[in-house]
């Protein structure tokens, strides 16, 4: 009997301005602090917000898991999202609120910023699925290919997008 | 292509690729000019079905970033609108910032910003501006070319009450936040004993900007006569052919200010490129050994009461006190002014006449006609001499409102030499 899932995304980013850990470890200084803290989504610049997609995420729910993935560490990490800002067009937008962001944000724009409620904690690789990559033009066989062997960590890192869809086990 | 045109792409097109890259690489100050462009407004009245510039500004559509969600639909003129907000906002995050680590701002205020040079003004607010930033900005009023800073009584008109509360708040902070282009003004109402940029502030700055933006000079100095908070000094120094600043202020605290103001905007004693220097003391020309290509100067430009009371028995024509500042000044400009330079001074129809006739034969004046502004007179002593009134009224020097409101004229003049 296959266990429950529930959809959300995936999101890549790296410690490019703060020491190794220093992402997340804002990020969670600043839930424990507000309750929440926004992250801003570090898009490339081929990639396309995929608004219906992220739509349907908080159809019925309140919130829908968020895994972001440290693509230097080779780690991942579960919270929680429970609003998405999405910039109007292709100019992004600052974030929503500055209080709550990490500073290293506040001279930047992104095409889409998520409002993480719970505390990020680590997760294993196995916990999710791939199931789509909305954001850059994705050929059948590419899909194909994930479906019947799911990526391991190098492969997702070698990959091109920034944000997938994915499915998660319920319970984590 | 230039910022109209990357405007009127986007909007016919929805393309905003041009816009986005002029705007990252001109740090455009001015963007909510472009509205007054009339083949663009009319686009954006289509786009947003309302045809006032202050719903284009204010409506949340625009700046409440945190709302729009994946789901929303914005019309080409609603994207347009949201990316000049952006440009706006996170440059005045970016100066909140700066100023905050020289002052100490409130966590919560407001901001009058000029992102349109003297033609517009918007009232933002903040919310909870910590070192890292501020929070949270909102956009809560528009001024079309304003007759006053605030105009609080056309603010809190026509309102919902949760706006007004904000309004409310934002009046009374302690903390006088002015923004024009590029340039933040602060003046803390408490602490500091200055008058911050009022309107004749904001038009002399403009006026001196556009000149000082078109000269074809480099290496241009300005010297500032009673700077007050330093708007005008440290805008000017901003502008990167102005190599030299001089600013002369009589009141000790609005020293304090303006060195404030002018560390607030990066300016340090340091730099290689521009010379700038505040002088605290009565404005005195025999104490300069340097001549100036630009000399600018908002007088006092109504007469005082005890000259009112000399008007009473010799005729309004003698009256040129409170407009000694005026003679000084003209009798300073053989000295101090560069051969070509030019004198930039804010006059009243209340006064002109008289400056004007205060002028040395050698040097004509110019109005600045078209940044004239008429704007609310309120001045306790003329209620209290209806004849003066009267005979204000009577040369049309000032007006009466429908409700008792009494208007003056804020005219910008230019003098020069004669033989220029």
């Amino acid at each position: 009997m296959t266990s429950a899932k529930t959809p959300g995304i995936l999101l890549r980013f790296r410690d490019l301005v703060t020491e190794p850990g220093g992402n997340i470890e804002e990020h969670r200084r600043i839930i424990d602090e507000l309750g929440f803290a926004w992250w801003g989504w570090w898009a490339r610049s081929h990639e396309k917000v995929p608004k219906d997609d992220l739509a349907k995420l908080l159809v019925g729910r309140q919130h829908f898991p968020i895994i972001l993935f440290d693509s230097g560490m080779m780690e991942f990490y579960y919270s929680k999202c429970s609003k998405i800002a999405v910039a109007p067009g292709d100019a992004g937008i600052a974030s929503p609120d500055f209080r709550s962001t990490p500073h290293y944000y506040v001279r930047g724009s992104y095409p889409a910023w998520f409002k993480l409620h719970e505390d990020i904690k680590t997760i294993d690789r196995s916990a999710f699925t791939v199931t789509g990559r909305p954001t850059i033009s994705e050929t059948s066989a590419d899909a194909a290919q994930s479906e019947t062997h799911p990526l391991d960590i190098e492969s997702l890192r070698d990959e091109r997008p920034t944000l997938w869809l994915i499915d998660i086990e319920d319970g984590i | 292509m230039n910022f109209r045109d990357a405007c009127l792409e986007a909007l016919n097109t929805g393309t905003f690729k041009s816009l986005e890259v002029y705007l990252k690489s001109h740090q455009y100050h001015d963007s909510f000019e472009v509205l007054f462009d009339p083949e663009i407004a009319l686009e954006v009245a289509r786009g947003t079905e309302t045809t006032e510039i202050q719903n284009w500004i204010t409506r949340r559509q625009t700046w409440d970033t945190g709302n729009f969600g994946p789901a929303d639909k914005f019309t080409n003129a609603e994207r347009l609108l949201s990316v000049l907000w952006q440009n706006l906002s996170q440059s005045l995050n970016r100066k909140m910032e700066e100023l905050r680590r020289h002052a100490n701002v409130s966590s919560n205020g407001a901001v009058i910003c000029f992102p349109g040079g003297a033609k517009l003004s918007v009232l933002v607010s903040f919310n909870d501006a910590t070192t890292a930033g501020v929070a949270r900005l909102r956009p809560l009023s528009v001024g079309v070319s304003p007759e006053g800073m605030l105009e609080i009584e056309r603010l809190l008109q026509d309102t919902t009450r949760e706006r007004k509360n904000e309004l409310k708040k934002a009046i009374i902070s302690v903390d006088k936040i002015t923004l024009f282009r590029s340039t933040i003004i602060h003046v803390n109402r408490q602490l500091e004993d200055v008058f911050g940029p009022t309107i004749d502030t904001i038009l002399l700055t403009s006026i001196l900007a556009e000149e000082l933006h078109s000269a074809p000079q480099k290496n241009i100095s300005v010297l500032e006569i009673g700077p007050g908070s330093g708007l005008i000094a440290v805008h000017a120094a901003s502008i990167e052919k102005v190599s030299r600043v001089c600013a002369v202020e009589i009141n000790f605290p609005s020293v304090a200010c303006t060195i404030k103001n002018f560390a607030v905007n990066g300016f340090r004693p340091s730099s290689r490129f521009k010379s700038i220097s505040i002088r605290a003391e009565k404005f005195s020309p025999s104490l300069y050994d340097e001549k100036f290509d630009y000399i600018v100067c908002n007088p006092p430009y109504i007469p005082e009461l005890e000259d009112v009371e000399k008007l009473k028995s010799s005729g309004y024509g003698a009256a040129i006190s409170g407009l000694e500042l005026y003679s000084e000044i003209f009798s300073s400009l053989d000295q101090l002014l560069a051969p070509l330079g030019r004198a930039l001074l804010m006059t009243s129809s209340v006064s002109l006449l008289d400056v004007e006739k205060l002028k040395p034969d050698q040097y004509r004046i110019t109005r600045a006609e078209s940044s004239s502004r008429r704007v609310p007179l309120d001045l306790d002593l003329l209620w209290d001499r209806p004849d003066w009134r009267q005979s204000l009224i009577d040369k049309k020097a000032i007006e009466l409102g429908e409700d008792g409101q009494m208007f003056h004229t804020l005219v910008p003049i230019w003098v020069e030499r004669k033989a220029n």
